[in-house]
Formats: structure tokens, sequence, C-alpha cells
């Protein structure tokens, strides 16, 4: 019975294979290959001198040396910290104002009318070009830009309080893309209007998954709307701000467009506004593959050292104890 | 995410096998021996002794490979316009004045077509220097443009063909001035490029400032006011008392410097050196700006504050080429400006029509480099787009022509200018010419009062060496 079984069937598996391989194909070559190449470039000298190619010659761990030496007063840990400040100025508001925004769309008290129309509307941001909302920006804080146009106006409508001040010169401009922190505020500000809206419906649909009975219950025990959210919402999504919170800070990691775009590829004023990924991009620009392959893979370590750590810190805790106690659950 | 966590385990481990394999590849060589020999001479400066040799022996001539397509490489537009003004409007060309839109399509029956890849980031050098080692197959690459910042790589590169062997002779070249001459010759004497403008540069005032100032807006009178340096900052200061700016940024007057140094950006040992004529410069234009007499533009281009049409007719001049009237300047304002000398005179950008080796249409090629350099349209090209001819002949004609420097009330600026391109030095031109906006990017932060003259100069270097890695240090 058992072998005429065998006989009759078809086996379809090895068409599962086929529909994925086109995935697996194109990853290999687009994907797999340039990054095992990068690894392999950033221990060679590799570089254009004169539209002449120089190498890969093997060096072994020159490249990292030099790039890591941290000596200058310009080098890799500042870019880092560049990089890292934009991205935790841009990410503070982002997540408070996604939590405001996804409880408030998921409240039951509150029973907002259009919010699927709202939330078509805050993630709209997204979908424009990074590189063509940074252009925007930089007009818009132009020295001859509207938001100095608006400051003008106000300003001149108390020109008797400003006579005299400023050695008699009436108020001209102020220099947005001369200051370090106004350059910062404002590409950490287009990073946070660009994905707010991003980490609004993640944590909305975090929201969702919560079972409704719980709010219910501590509806009728006379919890409020506060308690309900610190007490069940916020522990209840914890392992999904954790994978926002990490997949943002990824995401920051690259941060290359807006800035690029905004300071001219310069990161002025006094480069405190390069990001790593624009140090990677002008040694690659110049044609000097070695180091820029060595700067990418710093940077691809520590992402998957950042990825490791979701899934360290996202995992089943129960599902962990019942490992240890031998109830056969798998992990994860 | 179980999938997920395997698949970057197994990531990693590929990657590190990858990293272990490669200690294997039979391309591993051992280092820089191949380096120093190949090394170009003193970053490919400029070299005034050689002259251009344009007698080739007739086996050396390189032959018209019949090439049925006319391939030319471009980082914007221009070059094509100029082109179309000269062969298109069914082959003979338009007139001065003429609006047109066409761009030609063929030149003597042959197809053309006409590649542009952005300058931005590089790409432009990007494309090049990726398709000029393999120019090669059935449409190869016939012509290439080249920009200053980049010509002496490509002059002292075999990517280039010597114009003499397609059949460039000193008749050709007779007209032409010494300096894009000496630009454009290899450190072995060979004549790498030809350019139908030249670009000498002088500062660009405003009339009506002058007329406000001084009741005059008189090149000559108002050269005395500008003849040199001290004399300029004197009437800086007067300008301020009026309320008007001299410049509108720091850096306006770089270019005037620039051309000046006496040693290029890299010396023979690829050490980055600053010259000191550029170091007292940067002194100078902080002065200039702690006292008032820019007009506090951020950077140059841009817009905003340096923009002439938006910044409220206050600043009273530019340092520029006449590439600045249709390139760089307002059109509100048009009319309204006129040129003289200045402290210095000095040269600011430039063009080259370069022979792409390899090319299957070395005729073709000679024909169209002969006829955009020829006394006829050289004349004809600088009046229709504002340009200073490369063309001695037509120097000397352009005040004659009808309808000159409408944007200069009329002025012949070219006989101004000519006074700068004659016997100009090419010294320090060279092959990392294009540091020299990198430097002059550097120093806004120390002219806006964010760093120290070293820690901008410390920046420069930084980003020098970024780009350029195998160049050193120079300090």
């Amino acid at each position: 019975m058992a072998s005429l079984n065998r006989k009759k069937a078809v086996n379809y598996a090895k068409w599962g294979y086929f529909f994925i391989a086109p995935f697996f194909i194109i990853y290999i070559i687009f994907s797999l290959v340039p990054l095992l190449s990068t690894f392999y470039y950033s221990f060679t000298e590799y570089y254009r001198r004169t539209g002449i190619w120089e190498g890969p010659n093997w060096i072994g761990f020159e490249n990292f040396k030099e790039i890591l030496d941290f000596s200058a007063r310009q080098n890799l840990l500042v870019y880092f910290k560049n990089t890292f400040l934009i991205w935790i100025i841009g990410f503070i508001p982002q997540i408070i104002v996604s939590l405001l925004l996804a409880s408030w769309f998921t409240d039951l008290r509150l029973k907002l009318k259009g919010s699927a129309f709202f939330k078509v509307v805050i993630y709209l941001p997204n979908v424009i070009m990074a590189a063509a909302v940074s252009m925007l920006f930089f007009n818009f804080f132009g020295d001859l830009g509207p938001v100095n146009d608006i400051v003008n106006t106000f300003f001149s409508n108390a020109k008797g309080l400003m006579e005299n001040m400023k050695d008699g010169e009436p108020f001209k401009f102020f220099q947005f893309f001369n200051s370090v922190g106004a350059t910062r505020g404002i590409i950490a500000g287009i990073n946070f209007l660009m994905w707010f809206g991003n980490t609004t419906i993640l944590l909305l649909a975090a929201i969702l998954g919560v079972d409704v009975s719980l709010y219910e219950s501590a509806q009728i025990d006379g919890a409020n709307a506060t308690q309900s959210f610190w007490r069940i919402t916020i522990p209840l999504i914890r392992p999904l701000m954790v994978y926002v919170f990490i997949t943002s800070l990824i995401g920051g990691l690259q941060m290359f467009d807006i800035p690029n775009v905004m300071t001219n590829a310069t990161g002025n004023p006094d480069m405190t506004s390069r990001t790593v990924v624009m140090y990677l991009n002008t040694m690659a620009g110049g044609g000097d593959y070695g180091r820029a392959s060595a700067v990418a893979v710093i940077l691809f370590i520590i992402s998957a050292v950042l990825s490791f750590l979701i899934f360290w810190l996202g995992r089943d805790r129960d599902a962990v104890k019942r490992v240890k106690r031998g109830k056969g659950a798998t992990l994860l | 995410m179980k999938n997920l966590k395997k698949s970057i385990a197994l990531l990693s481990a590929l990657a590190l096998a990858g990293t272990l394999l490669a200690g294997c590849d039979p391309e591993e060589t051992t280092p820089d021996d191949t380096a120093e020999t190949t090394a170009p001479v003193a970053a490919d400066a400029v070299d005034e002794n050689v002259t251009a040799e344009l007698e080739v022996e007739e086996s050396d001539m390189v032959a018209d490979g019949g090439g049925t397509n006319l391939r030319i490489y471009g980082w914007n537009d221009d070059f094509y316009r100029d082109l179309s003004f000269v062969f298109g409007n069914g082959g003979s060309g338009y007139n001065v004045g003429d609006t047109f839109d066409e761009r030609v399509t063929e030149i003597d029956g042959i197809p053309v077509e006409y590649v542009v890849t952005p300058s931005a980031d590089g790409a432009y050098r990007q494309k090049l220097d990726t398709d000029l080692p393999a120019n090669t197959g059935s449409n190869p690459i016939d012509i290439f443009m080249i920009e200053a910042n980049d010509v002496r790589t490509y002059v002292n590169s075999d990517f280039s063909l010597n114009v003499a062997k397609i059949g460039i002779t000193a008749d050709d070249t007779a007209q032409m001035y010494s300096y894009p001459l000496a630009v454009a010759t290899s450190s072995g004497g060979e004549l790498k490029g030809v350019a139908f403008q030249a670009c000498p540069a002088g500062l660009i005032y405003r009339r009506s400032i002058a007329v406000d100032m001084w009741g005059t807006d008189d090149p000559a009178t108002i050269q005395e006011k500008v003849k040199d340096w001290d004399t300029l900052e004197a009437t800086a200061a007067e300008l301020k008392d009026k309320g008007y700016t001299l410049v509108a940024s720091n850096q306006d007057t770089f270019f005037t410097v620039d051309s000046k140094k006496t040693t290029p950006w890299v010396d023979s040992n690829d050490n980055i050196l600053i010259d000191q004529t550029i170091l007292d410069w940067v002194d100078r234009m902080k002065t200039w700006g702690d006292n008032g007499w820019t007009n506090g533009a951020y950077n140059m281009w841009g817009g905003g504050q340096w923009d002439v049409d938006s910044s409220g007719g206050k600043v009273f001049s530019y340092f520029g080429p006449s590439w600045f009237f249709s390139f760089s300047m307002g059109t509100e304002s048009a009319g309204d400006w006129a040129v003289t000398e200045g402290p210095a005179l000095f040269n600011w950008g430039g063009s080259y029509i370069m022979a792409a080796n390899g090319t299957d249409n070395a005729d073709l090629v000679a024909k169209v480099m002969k006829t955009m350099t020829s006394d006829e349209w050289t004349l004809k090209l600088a009046v229709q787009n504002n340009d200073f001819p490369n063309n001695k002949n037509a120097v000397s004609q352009f005040g004659s022509q009808e309808g000159i420097g409408s944007f200069v009330g009329g002025q012949n600026y070219v006989e101004v200018f000519a006074n700068a391109i004659e016997g100009m030095s090419a010294q320090a031109v060279s092959g990392y010419d294009a540091l020299n906006e990198v430097f002059r990017e550097a120093m806004i932060d120390y002219f806006n009062g964010n760093i120290s003259k070293e820690e901008a100069i410390d920046n420069f270097y930084t980003r020098s060496l970024d780009r350029f890695p195998y160049l050193k240090d120079g300090r």
C-alpha cells in the first residue's frame, strides 16, 4: 500500500526550487559576489591613478590601519560621531511622534475619523526621493530662501528696535548652512519627516496586535488612557520597538544622500555633517576601491552586530525558558 | 526571522571564507613595483620649455578607419551646441544672432553621436577612464571634450592622440595663443588637443554703481580705482561707506591668484603643496570679510547672496572671464556691466577638443578641429556665445563685429582680456588642478570664523588625500 502511494505521488517540491531560483541567482550575482569582493578588496591596494588602475595588490591590514588611525583631526571616529548625532537628533522626535500617532489611531475611546487618510498623508514624505527633498530644504533655508524671508519680515516689523543694533546694519539673513547645529538639525529634520510615517505604520501594526480585551478589562477596572498606554501598550510592543530602534540605527549608519546633497558633498561647516558613507563615497569616487572597501567592511561588521542584537533582544524569553526546562519548544 | 539569522550567519561565514581565498588570487603581485615606473612626470605639470612638434613622419600618421559614426563625449551640451552652430543648418552653419534648437545629426554624411555624462562628483572622468582604455570595436569614441582642471591628465596619457598625427599642421595652430597651446602640449612635445575659445579674465564691474560713486562708468577711469590690490582695498572701503560691497564672497578673487601661483599643487614626489601666493590670498580675503567688503555670500555660485540679480545691485564687482556673462551672471542686470583689467588679469577654465586614441574617423576629427578653430568660426562663435576666441585674427576683428558684448553695454571686452592671455604663464597648470576647488571650499569655514586657518588647511589635506590616495601630505 505504502509503496503504491509513493509511485503515484507526484513530487512538486522541485518546482518550488525553480520558482525561488531567480531570486538566488540574482542575489548571488548582484549582492553576494560584490559583497565578497568588497571583503577581498579591503585587504588590497586598489586604486586608479590618472586613468590607470593600480592593483589589486594584497597588502593585508594596511587599509584598516590607515582608516582606523584616529590621530588626525578628522577621522573615521569623528564621522561615526557625526552620523550618530544626526541620527539620534532625528530619531528621538521620530519615535515620540510615531508612538503618539499610533496610539491615537488605535485608541478605542477616541475613534478618530479618516485615520486611513492620515496614515497615507504621514507616509507620503517617504515616497519622495531623498535627494529631491534635501534640495527643497536647501532652498527653503538658503540665504534668500522663504525661511529667511519670514524671519526678515518679522524683524523689519520690529525695525524701530533693530535700528541701532549690529552696528547700524539691519538684519540680513541667517546662514543656516554655516551653523553646525542648524545644518545637522535640518538633515535630522528631513530624516524625521521622511521616516516617522513608516515608523507609525509599524507601531500601529504592533499595537493592533495587542488583544483588545486587555484594554477593555483595564477600562472596566478604571484605568485611564495614559495608564493603559504605559502599562499595556508599551510592554507588549517592546519587541517591535527594539526592532524599529535597531533598523533605524542601521539605516542611520548608512545615511548619505540627504547630507551629501545638502552640503554639496563637503559635509561643511567644518565637515561636521560628513557621515561615514560620505567619507566612503569620496574615496570610491576618487577610484580608491581598497580603502573604500575597508570602510564598507567596518560598516558591515557594525551593522551585522546590530542585527544580531535584534534577535537577541527580540527573542521570546518564555520560549527560551521552555527550552531550558527541556519541554521541546524551539528557540525563536 | 529564523531564516534571516541563518542567512546572515551564512553570509558572514562566506565572507570570511572569501577573504581567506583572496590570499591565493593569481593577480597578486608584489606591491609598488609598477607604481614607481608608471608615475607621471611632476604631477603632469606644464613644462613651458617644451613646444609642440607638429611635423610628424608620414608613417606615423593615423589613417582614417572609414568609421560610420562620429562618437563624441562631453560633460554638457555646450560643445554639441557649438558644433551644431558650425555644422548645422544643412551643413552651412548658422549666422551670428540666430537662435536654433537643432543639434547636428550628421557631418559629411557621417552620423554624429554625442554622449553627455555630467561632470558632477567626477562622473565624467570615471566615464572616460572606463571607456577610453577599451576604445576599440565598431563604434569607438572619436572625440572627447576635456575641461581645464583635468586636461593635463589626459594630455600626458595615451588615451589622447597627437593631433599632428591626424593632420593638424603648424598653419592650423599659428593663430592660437601660447597659453592654451602650452596646456595641451605633453611633456614629450606632442600637441594633444585644441581649443576654439580661451578664458582670460579680469574684473567685471557694475556701471550704475560706478556712476553713483564716481560719476562715470568709463573703464579707463575705473581701472585707476582698481589697478592694484592696495588701491582696490581703498576703493572697497569707499564703497562700503556708500552701502555697497566690493565683491559678493570671500572666494571671488581666488582664481586671480590660482593662475598666478608659481608651483603646481603637487610636486614630482607626489607631495601636496600650497603655494605661498595662495596662503597670502587666504589672509587677505579673511581681512576683506572681516572688514565687511563682501556681501556675505557663503560660497561662490549657489545663488543667494552671491547671485548677481538677487543681491539687489549692491555688489560692485565680480572677478571672472567672459563666460561669466552667460553662465554665471543674471539676465535682469544685463547691460549694466563693464570689464576692466582689475588688479590682476588671470585665466579661469577652458575646454579642449581631444582626439581619442582608437578613433576610426581621423579625417573627420581633423576637419572638426580645423573648422572649429578657424579664423571665421572662432570669431562667429565668440560673438554668438560672448566668448573669447582662441585666435589672434579673430581677436583683432572682434571689435568691428555687430552686436558684441551686449551684456557689458556693447564694450569690446575681448580687447581688454587679450592683454591677459598674451604671454600668460601656464607654469603651474598641472593634473591636480581639481584641488583648487577643494582648497577654496575648505577655506569657507575659516572665512566664516568657524575654525582657525590651520584647521581649515588641515581639512583641505584630509579631503585631498581622501580623493587621491597616492598623494602625500607635503607639510
